[in-house]
């Protein structure tokens, strides 16, 4: 018989044995000065990603009154170098974006470019998951949200559990360069703030497709050059900040981890 | 309690570890478990003036790590997907504790929060129930539960191990 005390030793012994990290000493204070309080959130997180010629970048502000929003929008700018979105994308237009797992021969068929496989993936990678995602697009020129081509996400799972994503999508003629960074969007904090996290984003090209890695996101800057050598992608290059102008396009995608 | 920058950096790193490993115990995946533990080292930080026990601090310190853990495993799983078989089976040590470890994460994530709870910092259900808002009744039958499939897992190591010995023995 199993006693609560072998239990107990048990998953001592087993928890002592995991490796932590260094502690992240900078990364703590940071989180504690910036008084983001994680909340349970059961929505699926969205990111912000370039669809072709975009300026890539995309979050949702609080739902709080416009003179609150201009003073959350002015901090953003100053800490950002960029502006977000001054509305929320509609009920419509965001269960629009909501992504679909397919085949590979469904994803060819559901989009208007020459969707080109990923290969020189990391020796661990598992996978591919294939989503379609309709992306949302707000204009600056008219503050409205409307629903853009569908990019395709791969979602490969690795040996010790994480996960990374490549996104495709459809290399317009009409293009500004894509932007250096992409935030995600992880809902607001207790104060109502929104917490935005920001990634590094690495772009190629390949015919009329456009591919997009995220650093940090189960996969490192130096196995995302492995992949765009692999497929002989033609790097693109990205800019920060973003120029704003009136023409200006944001453009968000939806992100539903796969089952 | 009182606390200065140079003690909190060293009750910082002292606390680190056990908060990852909490963390891994119950998300099973290393991002996210560093993300949760960041998250809950912040708030011990943020928080500690507010202590007034500094004995009741290791309880305290478990508490927020599961609560950091179980909403970040709620929010990136939003119907508690942790356990797919693509996320079991890390372990530094596969040779050891691996039923163990597979059958923990085969449990759901209050289950699995609770059990950390209870045999790694100590708690009793009302303790849990007090910390991660459960029903106290929850916390006894879902201990229960979690209990006979550890139970189970742990016989089938101690098994394993004994034929090991044996098996050296015999050499």
């Amino acid at each position: 018989m199993i006693t609560d005390a072998q239990i107990r030793d048990g998953i001592t012994s087993m928890l002592q044995r995991f490796e932590a990290p260094a502690v992240p000493l900078d990364d703590i204070y940071r989180r504690m000065s910036a008084s983001r309080i994680t909340q349970p959130d059961r929505r699926p997180f969205v990111i912000g990603a370039a669809a072709a010629g975009a300026l890539a970048v995309a979050i949702a502000l609080p739902v709080a009154s416009p003179g609150v929003v201009q003073t959350l929008e002015a901090k953003i700018a100053a800490i950002l170098h960029w502006s977000p979105p001054t509305e929320r994308p509609s009920a419509s237009v965001y269960q629009a974006m909501k992504p679909q797992t397919v085949s590979l021969s469904e994803a060819r068929a559901r989009v208007h470019f020459t969707l080109v496989v990923p290969g020189g993936l990391p020796a661990d990678a598992i996978g591919p998951t294939i989503q379609v995602a309709p992306t949302g697009v707000f204009s600056r020129a008219t503050h409205t949200w409307s629903i853009g081509p569908s990019v395709v996400m791969f979602t490969y799972k690795r040996a010790d559990g994480r996960t990374f994503a490549l996104s495709a999508a459809w290399a317009s003629s009409q293009t500004s360069p894509p932007s250096k960074y992409t935030f995600e969007d992880r809902g607001v904090d207790k104060a109502g703030n929104p917490i935005l996290v920001k990634h590094e984003r690495f772009v190629w090209r390949n015919g009329d497709q456009v591919m997009t890695a995220i650093a940090g996101h189960g996969i490192t800057p130096a196995e995302i050059a492995a992949i765009q050598s692999a497929m002989h992608g033609m790097p693109m290059p990205t800019v920060w900040p973003p120029r704003h102008g009136a023409d200006e396009t944001i453009t968000m995608i939806r992100v539903m981890p796969p089952r | 309690m009182k606390i200065d920058r140079e003690e909190l950096d060293r009750l910082l790193i002292q606390t680190w570890p056990d908060a990852y490993r909490i963390a891994f115990g119950i998300l099973h995946d290393r991002g996210l478990a560093e993300d949760a533990a960041q998250e809950a080292c912040a708030l011990v930080a943020r928080k500690i003036a507010a202590l007034k026990d500094a004995s009741a601090f290791r309880a305290w310190l478990y508490r927020i790590v599961v609560n950091c853990a179980i909403s970040l495993g709620r929010r990136r799983h939003p119907t508690d997907a942790l356990d797919a078989a693509g996320e079991r089976g890390i372990t530094t040590d596969p040779a050891e504790r691996l039923d163990l470890y597979n059958a923990l994460a085969a449990l759901p994530l209050r289950q699995r929060a609770a059990v950390l709870l209870h045999y790694y910092a100590g708690l009793n259900s009302a303790e849990i129930a007090d910390a991660c808002g459960f029903p106290p009744g929850s916390v006894r039958f879902q201990l229960m539960l979690a209990r006979r499939a550890l139970r189970k897992a742990l016989a089938t190591e101690i098994r394993a191990e004994s034929y090991a010995k044996e098996a050296t023995h015999d050499h």
